[in-house]
């Protein structure tokens, strides 16, 4: 049997958006996928000899989830600093996290893995150190990975070549705040050389935003414009504390955006992303999940809940909905990885979820894209295929389960020396 | 234990409006703070009818901290930390609700400064639809007094009236058609509140309609009295 060749059958439904940007719900019918690019989508279509079929006929699938920003070795901080506002909370993690080291990393990073491919996550885009560990983990998983180096932490800003296919190296600058602005023009500079993303945070606090306004007497995005570091290989993280105008700048030179609801909740960093007015304004905003230190969870399907409760809270009103979340879980995040994906329909990798319609919480079936957003949780997905790939399928759940707890009896007699 | 707060007041309907959303919520208004700009074309501050905020704090029985400003633009966000500064001292307030709709001008500098000073910032009604906000507003009981007009496409005739359903149906479908902010955001129309579900007053005013231009009236209050609800 060839890798990455096979045939889900007779899916229940199927739910995407379209090339087009139109949601599109398919009901009864096979999608085909061909060295890890989907082919075919119709019905009753005949397997090629050696491919492997997949019964989807109690399923919805969707494209996988794309966790457009995360930290995902703070898994092993989980717990650790539940109620604490932003800048309290950094104090004690950052302590914390000087007694990291390399092999914490890769084992925190692989558990994390773990728990992000059961629930639906195809890819993610991580920040953290010994970003060689993190792409080894999620090398060893099969899970795309977008990471590289840290502005001012790694000594090399040059991305070894690591040999793996879904790796997108990038460069990671923690903030304005954290480093002198002279290493954070140097840093986009390389990236811009290479044609690298980088990866930052910024207006994640009204603190940080007094900071930067107080210092340079501009706003953090204003800023990073009149320096000539902002552009559609930009992707800033949470702006949670932006203005109109700092919108109109992101829109006009088309940087991205992700937003990451639970861990801004959690924070209590209170102000919101405008992501009405990004998505009106066509900018590719992506949701991610944040570390596990802040958002404690992994889940893709409970951000995007988060995501329209938190605005619907936020704003009193119902403009963005289920449709909005679920676009910017897929599509987006491909968008902003620049991959082929995110969408099913010919042309397009085969990152696949496919979600049991097994559990009493998924009934009746009015709305299979209310199902997914609002009613299912991690534990309903089956299948998660990335890249034609079956990685986790229903007979694999128990082993995935059963490696991921050892990993953590592994790990937790060595995390103990960071709690201070 | 509810947290004090004050409230950033300029009389009109998105300050008032804010401070009802406040209690609603539960928080201890401990004070109005308004600040009286010396300009008429002030960055931060509303101008028209400022002085019947003394009234209106009369009528929900609340303290105020009432400031004049120069008006220019960095130095009136001076007067407003001293106010802000004053109320927290007086006060002992742990944070300030403000009207801000849709100006990041005004938002980011309140929110500025409070971070400066280490208090909180409470905008319930940032950037929600305006049209939701106009009709949950009249609906809610709030009587609101239009002031002034300098747009194209509002009727003269609207100055010294009380936004009613009905005009307020009309308002809108005009600023779908000329394209204004059915709020007055960008300073369309401005607004006094004479009653509100938490006035134990209402207010009586008199003016007379004074017409600046061909699309510009204002009302000069002559007047305001407190009447017993």
């Amino acid at each position: 049997m060839k890798e990455n060749n096979l045939i889900l059958r007779n899916c229940r439904y199927v739910l995407t958006f379209s090339p087009e940007g139109d949601l599109r719900l398919l009901e009864n019918i096979d999608i085909l996928v061909e060295n890890g690019v989907i082919t075919n989508i119709g019905k009753g279509l005949s397997k090629p000899r050696g491919f492997e079929e997949i019964d989807a006929g109690k399923h919805i699938v969707i494209p996988g989830f794309i966790n457009a920003h995360t930290h995902a070795a703070m898994v092993v901080f989980r717990g650790y600093a539940d109620d604490y506002e932003l800048f309290d909370w950094l104090r004690k993690v950052w302590r914390a996290e000087e007694r990291l080291d390399r092999e914490i990393i890769y084992l925190a990073t692989k558990v994390a893995c773990y728990e992000m491919l059961l629930s639906g996550i195809t890819g993610f885009i991580d920040m953290y150190p010994y970003y060689e560990e993190v792409v080894k983990a999620a090398k060893e998983i099969g899970l795309r990975v977008a990471t590289g180096p840290i502005c001012g932490f790694d000594e090399y800003l040059d991305i070894q070549d690591l040999d793996y296919k879904h790796y997108v190296p990038l460069i990671n600058v923690h903030s304005l705040y954290a480093l002198p602005i002279d290493e954070v023009i140097k840093c986009f500079d390389h990236a811009s050389k290479r044609n690298f993303i980088v990866h930052i945070h910024v207006s994640e606090t009204r603190k940080e935003v007094f900071e930067i306004k107080s210092r340079t007497g501009k706003f953090p995005v204003e800023l990073m414009d009149s320096l000539g570091i902002l552009n559609e290989k930009t992707l800033l993280v949470h702006l949670n504390w932006v203005t109109s105008w700092e919108v109109n700048i992101i829109s006009l030179r088309k940087a991205k955006v992700a937003v990451c609801p639970t861990s801004s909740m959690k924070l209590a960093n209170s102000g919101f992303t405008p992501i009405l007015e990004f998505d009106s304004k066509d900018v590719a905003v992506g949701l991610g999940t944040d570390g596990a230190c802040s958002a404690n969870r992994l889940d893709m399907i409970e951000e995007m809940r988060q995501l329209i409760l938190l605005y619907r809270h936020n704003y009193w009103d119902v403009r963005v909905g289920a449709k909005e979340a679920f676009k910017f879980a897929t599509v987006n995040g491909f968008k902003i990885l620049n991959i082929r994906g995110g969408i099913i329909a010919p042309g397009y990798k085969a990152d696949l979820v496919a979600i049991s319609l097994k559990s009493p919480w998924l009934r009746p079936i009015l709305n299979p894209l209310s199902l997914v957003v609002y009613s299912a949780c991690r534990s309903d997905v089956d299948y998660v295929i990335i890249e034609g790939r079956p990685t986790l399928t229903p007979e694999l759940k128990e082993e995935i389960m059963y490696r991921a707890n050892e990993l953590w009896n592994k790990l937790e007699p060595k995390i103990s020396k960071l709690w201070v | 234990m509810p947290k004090n707060i004050a409230c950033l007041y300029s009389g009109g309907k998105d300050s008032t409006y804010a401070l009802h959303w406040a209690y609603l919520q539960g928080f201890r208004i401990k004070c109005l703070i308004t600040l009286h700009p010396l300009r008429r074309d002030s960055w931060m501050f509303h101008r028209p009818c400022i002085e019947v905020t003394k009234f209106q704090a009369k009528a929900l029985g609340l303290p105020i901290i009432y400031k004049y400003t120069s008006g220019v633009k960095e130095e009136e966000l001076n007067d407003l930390r001293s106010a802000i500064s004053e109320a927290m001292e007086k006060y002992d307030i742990e944070g300030i609700v403000a009207g801000a709709l849709l100006s990041d001008y005004q938002r980011m500098r309140v929110a500025l400064i409070c971070e400066e000073l280490g208090i909180k910032t409470y905008v319930p009604i940032w950037r929600r639809s305006q049209e939701d906000y106009m009709r949950e507003l009249i609906r809610s009981g709030f009587k609101v007094l239009i002031t002034s007009v300098s747009c194209y496409g509002l009727p003269l005739t609207l100055v010294g009236k009380i936004i009613t359903e009905d005009i307020l149906d009309d308002i809108i479908r005009r600023s779908r058609e000329f394209g204004f902010n059915p709020a007055f955001e960008g300073g369309e129309a401005e607004t006094l509140v004479i009653d509100a579900p938490l006035f134990n007053y209402r207010l009586n005013v008199y003016g007379d309609v004074v017409k600046v231009g061909p699309y510009e009236a204002h009302l000069n209050i002559k007047g305001v009295e407190l009447e017993r609800k």
